[in-house]
């Protein structure tokens, strides 16, 4: 599948798994962080709204499509970014668990 | 007559703990009227307070879940626990130097427990995730 291909895939609200799948597997995997974004996005909404859009737009448009940049330089940006992806999804996992630990905590401070 | 009713505590938390299921279950307005119940029953605890702010919190209203995070700490100012909140809703509404504020007070209230490591995850989310200004 092209990239021009993927990235109509990935903004087609229709999309199916095979798309994705298909578009993942393309040399730029631009289009499969669109989808990913939109899709981690939606789920982050559900915990806290804003916050997952804030993560999803930091998937999807961390990718740099400078065609002045080398392919090495391009995948070591790909890399920076997947790693602050992976820095994001740490600290709003481990939000997510010290809010439940919090409430937990105070109800059972309830006099 | 002056009827009073004065539940026992575990009664309370039974009922709190209801509405952070219903809450986190995605049934809001049911965790709203439990946390609206608990805080006739419980009028000087800031925790249902703080409870009705998380639902106004879940549904994206931030400015509302503000205001019962505000009232909260009007019944406790020392609640590390509507200090972090409040902090997180700060964050939310892009008001990063506030968020801050209370986030570093929800710390300093309870260094170590849970509200204050609340705080802390709050600190290291703000951190790496753009919440713009």
């Amino acid at each position: 599948m092209s990239v021009t291909n993927a990235l109509t895939a990935a903004y087609t609200p229709n999309y199916s798994i095979d798309q994705i799948m298909q578009t993942a597997q393309a040399p730029k995997a631009a289009g499969f962080r669109r989808v990913l974004g939109g899709i981690v996005g939606g789920v982050g909404n559900i915990f806290a709204p804003g916050l997952g859009s804030a993560i999803g737009s930091m998937i999807s448009g961390g990718i740099n499509t400078n065609p002045g940049l080398g392919e090495a330089a391009q995948y070591l940006e790909l890399q920076r970014n997947m790693q602050n992806e992976s820095r994001a999804f740490e600290a709003a996992s481990a939000v997510l668990k010290s809010r439940h630990d919090a409430s937990m905590s105070a109800i059972r401070n309830m006099k | 007559m002056n009827w009073t009713i004065d539940p026992p505590a575990e009664e309370l938390e039974v009922l709190l703990e209801a509405g952070i299921l219903y809450r986190d279950a995605g049934g809001l307005d049911h965790a709203r009227d439990i946390f609206l119940g608990v805080r006739s029953l419980a009028p000087s605890s800031e925790i249902p307070e703080v409870g009705l702010g998380t639902v106004a919190f879940q549904r994206g209203n931030f400015a509302e879940a503000k205001k019962h995070y505000l009232r909260a700490l009007q019944r406790n100012p020392d609640s590390a626990w509507a200090h972090a909140h409040l902090g997180e809703a700060e964050l939310f509404l892009r008001n990063k130097p506030e968020a801050r504020v209370h986030l570093m007070t929800a710390q300093r209230l309870d260094p170590g427990g849970p509200f204050g490591h609340m705080a802390q995850d709050l600190m290291t989310l703000v951190d790496v995730v753009e919440f713009g200004s």
